[in-house]
């Protein structure tokens, strides 16, 4: 991936304290390439404010193409958001399934000025383990499907990250378990991210979204470990937590330290404050000071080149469950899946000894 | 009858994003409505059941420059919704 363009950089960081107004393009390669950019990097909200108060000049025909591609993607956002309040309605109909929303509704009407700053292409929720087989099987009775079947019987609510579901309109439904694949995913104590939650509302229901501590520290998690390179976005919503006064280290670095995630925390840190321009000069401070234990990179490193895809992160991760049982239970999903899981995978059992 | 001490909220399950100087607004049964004006003002301060007049204050409040100086056209906005059914006369 190449890095991403100063002035599209410029976008991302536009209004968080401390950001810069993107400069106006030069040239019509120029204002194509950052049109194209913000809409390819889910920055059209941003883009679109600094047209509109006048921070930088785009041509006519780009405005409105600009404007158009915003449209449709707050158009979609409604549609996600319409589709949360149904979701909602079958989880208690199901009998009630703990959850909480993450990453893109929660931080539009959470954390951004304005929720039409912030866009996004599918939902996500925290469901709570022991809740998470029954929240699937609600929603498949709704019509969504999983691209295949689980892995292994309750593998989803012991190991999984997420379950992800495509309901019959394309609409994607991620149910998480945890908040990140392999080491990681593991050390989070996930009973606490639904002890302090805070709440927003959306067509007159209030919704739960997970405490700003735990939003800033997904941030992270989300922006370190959920690509290869983080995606502008997501170091966005990062930034826009980091700069906020409550959120200072203090009062961050003992729940990272429950995770076991300081060097996720310093590497997102380290990566947002390279890329954008806002002010957060204590975490600046935290994370140049931070030394990483080579073993944390390397860990680190292993997760961002793997994903969600079967490698050594994920064998090593068993190392982070508690008992030995748990642990064996882990080894023999990762190395036996079931049948239905390989059927649905278009896959035989000797393929995975490739 | 509306009088001016009718209450009014928003209807539940409708969910809006401004556009600009538009609110998109998308509700139960796929209804997807643009608001604009005055509308789209008295739609987004009626985040808690208010009368006309407190809608206009609202307003008022929220964006100083607005052309919504008294709760004329608001109370006419305020029917035009109800019409639409986005919002509703508490009882």
């Amino acid at each position: 991936m190449t890095a991403p363009s100063p002035a599209l950089a410029d976008v991302a960081s536009w209004m968080l304290p401390g950001g810069r107004p993107p400069a106006t393009p030069e040239d019509d390669a120029q204002v194509a390439a950052l049109v194209g950019g913000a809409i390819g990097a889910r920055l059209t909200g941003p883009l679109l404010l600094a047209v509109d108060v006048g921070a930088l000049e785009l041509p006519e025909r780009a405005v409105d193409e600009l404007v158009e591609a915003h449209r449709q993607a707050l158009q979609w956002c409604l549609h996600l958001e319409l589709r949360l309040l149904e979701v909602r309605g079958w989880f208690e109909a199901a009998g009630g399934v703990e959850h909480r929303v993450l990453k893109g509704p929660a931080v539009a009407h959470l954390d951004e000025l304005d929720p039409s700053l912030r866009t996004f292409a599918d939902l996500d929720l925290l469901v709570a383990a022991e809740d998470l087989d029954r929240a699937v099987a609600a929603i498949t009775t709704h019509g969504g499907r999983r691209p295949w079947a689980e892995r292994r019987p309750g593998y989803d609510r012991r190991f999984a990250k997420s379950v992800t579901l495509t309901c019959t309109d394309g609409v994607e439904l991620d149910l998480h378990r945890s908040l990140a694949d392999g080491v990681h995913g593991f050390r989070i104590p996930l009973e606490r991210l639904f002890a302090t939650p805070d709440r927003f509302d959306v067509g007159g229901q209030q919704v739960t979204a997970l405490g700003s501590v735990h939003r800033l520290l997904h941030a992270a998690y989300h922006a370190v470990l959920g690509s290869p390179s983080p995606r502008l976005a997501s170091l966005r919503d990062l930034a826009g937590l980091l700069v906020r006064a409550d959120l200072q280290p203090d009062a961050v670095l003992p729940e990272a330290r429950r995770w076991r995630g300081e060097a996720v925390l310093a590497e997102a840190v380290a990566s947002a404050a390279g890329a954008l321009t806002f002010e957060a000069p204590a975490w600046r401070r935290w994370a140049d000071g931070y030394v990483a234990e080579p073993a944390e990179v390397a860990i680190i490193e292993r997760q961002r080149a793997e994903g969600s895809a079967l490698g050594r992160g994920k064998l090593v991760a068993a190392r982070e469950l508690g008992d030995r049982r748990a642990r064996a239970a882990y080894a023999v999903a990762l190395a036996w899946p079931s049948r239905a899981h390989l059927r649905s995978r278009d896959m035989r059992r000797r393929d995975l000894l490739r | 009858m509306v009088g001016s001490d009718t209450t009014y909220r928003r209807t539940g399950g409708w969910v809006s994003r401004w556009l600009r100087e538009a609110l998109l607004v998308a509700g139960p049964g796929g209804r997807r409505l643009r608001l604009e004006g005055p509308a789209a003002l008295v739609w987004t301060v009626l985040d808690e059941p208010a009368t006309a007049q407190e809608v206009a204050a609202r307003i008022v409040g929220r964006w100083p420059g607005a052309e919504v100086p008294d709760h004329g056209p608001v109370a006419e906005a305020l029917e035009l919704l109800v019409g639409s059914e986005l919002v509703e006369r508490l009882p």
